[in-house]
């Protein structure tokens, strides 16, 4: 009886719902992003959605990522925030869900979570609680010009030491082995694992320091070190004055063979010049064998407000965002690598970057872990170390021992 | 009679309320809020409670933090002393020689003063471009003129970098004391100058004895404001050397330190960064109050 009454009810709820979509307004969505330069691709997005789902609207509001922080949390502490927001990965994510100012997502609200590696949702898990569902995901690798590849008669290295052969003869061809910023030093993070990650090793070293088993002033790390030190002149001329631009100007014109950088660099070097053929590789390990690693990072996470205006439309585009349907659209529209599995890039460089990175998946702590663009952040002390390097400012058991430090600062404050 | 002398009281009152408000509405309360915050523990936007010196205590312990800010705060005094000594002394020069040409003086210090027209972000990246190694025209013209042995990274190299930027700044803003001393000079009565010159015909001494004392509260006033403005610089190191104060922390300073702590992953950094803005705030009061009352008195010594 108590049932067939609940059953009925909620059937004139869903009547009233549903017939009152027709004539009532529109429900509007405010998502937040720092991604204001694509904010037209995002409206293309969330149309095929508005599309499968009268009466909603979807309003994306971009925002200059410097301001985004300050913006969103004044958003989200008040009236007239979003709906559901962009957020930064990992440790970014705490200061919001503390402040208690996210709500919670479980595999019950969301069951598409299953459409996630582990890795991905770890990206939005703090406290042993998921608040966001992943959307894109990153990887670090070398670009590679194949047709100066072809023409020096190059093949790709099956162990570490053939980068240096390869190097060589790059050079001795008056070409730029590696397009290289050492200006602008958030990139060398990208550079220092891309190019010699393989030397102090992949998850397994990783993993051990973050447990505090190793250390990042072993020998394997500080090594690693000394090798990025000695690829200075394998990098451009005055490489301490080249800024990412130039580092991305002397790669698509042909002046640099190589150029360690993540996916999202792709888009830039297509639209610079659609006619190039660029391949990619993962630096392998010494003396090689099994697939390479090949670092990563997803980049961010769609939360709901605690505050959300229509918490229910919320979760439903939340939902929707966390399907591989999403997936395929985003990365169509973006030609950014989704984090939904089982979704093809229409690039077959970019899904061969998603490939070589399943191979053999190794977390960039630095941006996964110790995400901030301060200090302490173990983050901001391997940018200044890799710089200070090029620069001949520290020595690599020095710049380990700071990065050491940092880290051991982040982990007491973590306590 | 007393009516009319609480009138004495109402009617300046009524008039300087307006302001009042604004003024402790947008500078005194968000003082007070950032000294509040500073002893307050943050939990992102949440507020746990009262901590006391604690922030205040981590800016000074904590081994990667420390470093950083002695290091930013040394950039700091260095870029202030820099140019304090170029932009000022140039400065002076060229109100000088404007003040000695017949013709084209306004010309003059107009196009002198334009760079401070435009904005310290943007003058970083025009000259980061103009010092690209690679393909600024500077070092094209290095190139050109048979000397590329000339060319360096000169952004990128630390030790070139500090003083290249105080160099920046100096070219931006040294259209700024011309003006102030161009004014001091322009009060300087003639018959003054006349009179010494009836003493002695060489420059040197007049200038030593007579213009130079009467600049004093010019200089002083020119020192107050570049000491407050080095003190809070921010927008030009940003955009020469990135949030870190590159290259390898060689443009490091108090503002960028600030700015990375307040938008960091730190759980806590609203009230840590409080606790660096409000020291920084005390310093530079302190010191330019300190500043004011040494140059009266060297300008009471000299006149």
């Amino acid at each position: 009886m108590t049932r067939t009454k609940t059953l009925s009810g909620t059937a004139i709820v869903l009547i009233l719902a549903t017939g009152g979509a027709a004539w009532a307004e529109n429900v509007k969505i405010n998502v937040w992003s720092w991604q204001a330069p694509m904010a037209e691709s995002w409206d293309k997005i969330f149309a095929a959605y508005e599309a499968a789902n009268p009466g909603i609207d979807v309003v994306f509001r971009g925002i200059p990522g410097t301001d985004y922080p300050t913006v969103l949390q004044t958003g989200l502490s008040g009236d007239g925030g979003p709906d559901l927001l962009m957020l930064h990965p990992y440790a970014a994510v705490a200061p919001y869900s503390r402040a208690g100012q996210l709500r919670a997502i479980t595999s019950v609200d969301v069951p598409e979570l299953s459409n996630f590696m582990p890795e991905a949702i770890a990206a939005a898990r703090i406290d042993d609680q998921v608040w966001g569902v992943p959307f894109a995901k990153q990887t670090v690798q070398v670009f590679y010009n194949k047709k100066i590849f072809a023409d020096l008669g190059l093949t790709l290295p099956a162990k570490f030491e053939d980068m240096a052969t390869i190097a060589a003869a790059v050079k001795e061809a008056g070409l730029i082995p590696y397009a290289v910023t050492g200006k602008d030093s958030w990139q060398l993070v990208n550079v220092f694992d891309g190019l010699v990650g393989p030397l102090y090793g992949g998850a397994d070293f990783l993993k051990a320091a973050l447990a505090g088993e190793k250390s990042f002033t072993d020998p394997a790390f500080v090594a690693a070190l000394q090798a990025f030190d000695d690829l200075t002149p394998d990098f451009p001329r005055f490489v301490a004055g080249v800024s990412y631009t130039d580092a991305q100007t002397m790669f698509s014109s042909g002046q640099a063979a190589m150029y360690p950088g993540g996916a999202w660099e792709l888009g830039g070097f297509r639209a610079t010049d659609p006619n190039m053929d660029i391949g990619v590789f993962s630096v392998p390990i010494p003396g090689g064998g099994g697939p390479a690693p090949t670092w990563g990072y997803e980049d961010g996470a769609f939360a709901i407000s605690a505050k959300a205006a229509h918490p229910d439309e919320a979760l439903a585009l939340l939902r929707w965002i966390a399907t591989p349907e999403f997936g395929q659209v985003f990365t169509d529209t973006l030609a950014q690598a989704s984090s939904v599995n089982g979704v093809t890039p229409a690039d077959p460089v970019l899904g061969e970057m998603l490939a070589n990175y399943a191979a053999n998946p190794v977390p960039m702590v630095w941006v996964t872990d110790y995400f901030g663009v301060s200090a302490p952040a173990p983050y901001a002390a391997l940018m200044n170390a890799a710089q200070s390097l090029l620069a001949d400012a520290t020595t690599p058991a020095e710049a380990a021992a700071s990065i050491q430090a940092s880290v051991d600062e982040w982990n007491a404050l973590k306590k | 009679m007393p009516a009319q002398g609480r009138n004495h009281w109402i009617t300046p009152l009524v008039f300087v309320t307006p302001a009042l408000v604004l003024y402790l509405a947008f500078t005194i309360v968000p003082l007070i809020t950032v000294f509040f915050f500073g002893m307050q523990e943050f939990e992102g936007a949440a507020r746990r409670g009262f901590v006391g010196f604690d922030n205040y205590t981590r800016l000074i312990n904590s081994p990667t933090l420390a470093p950083q800010i002695w290091q930013a705060f040394l950039n700091n005094w260095a870029f202030f002393l820099g140019t304090l000594v170029i932009q000022n002394t140039l400065g002076l020069g060229l109100a000088i020689l404007i003040a000695r040409t017949d013709g084209g003086r306004r010309f003059f210090q107009t196009i002198i003063a334009i760079p401070f027209l435009v904005n310290p972000l943007v003058v970083g990246y025009v000259w980061t471009l103009l010092l690209n190694p690679n393909f600024g025209p500077v070092a094209q013209m290095l190139d050109q003129m048979g000397r590329p042995d000339l060319i360096r990274p000169w952004l990128g190299e630390p030790a070139l970098a500090r003083p290249i930027t105080i160099l920046i700044n100096a070219w931006q803003w040294v259209g700024f004391p011309m003006l102030i001393f161009g004014a001091a000079l322009g009060a300087i009565p003639g018959e003054i100058t006349e009179a010494a010159r009836l003493d002695s015909e060489r420059r040197w001494p007049i200038f030593r004895s007579i213009t130079l004392p009467l600049l004093m509260p010019a200089i002083g006033t020119v020192t107050v404001l570049t000491f407050i403005g080095c003190f809070n610089a921010f927008n030009l190191q940003f955009a020469v050397g990135g949030v870190n104060g590159g290259p390898a922390g060689a443009n490091d300073v108090l503002g960028l330190v600030f700015y990375r702590l307040a938008f960091s992953g730190d759980m806590n950094a609203i009230g840590v960064s409080s606790a660096l803005a409000t020291t920084t705030f005390a310093f530079v009061m302190v010191v330019a109050l300190f500043l004011r009352r040494m140059l009266a008195r060297i300008e009471e010594a000299v006149t």
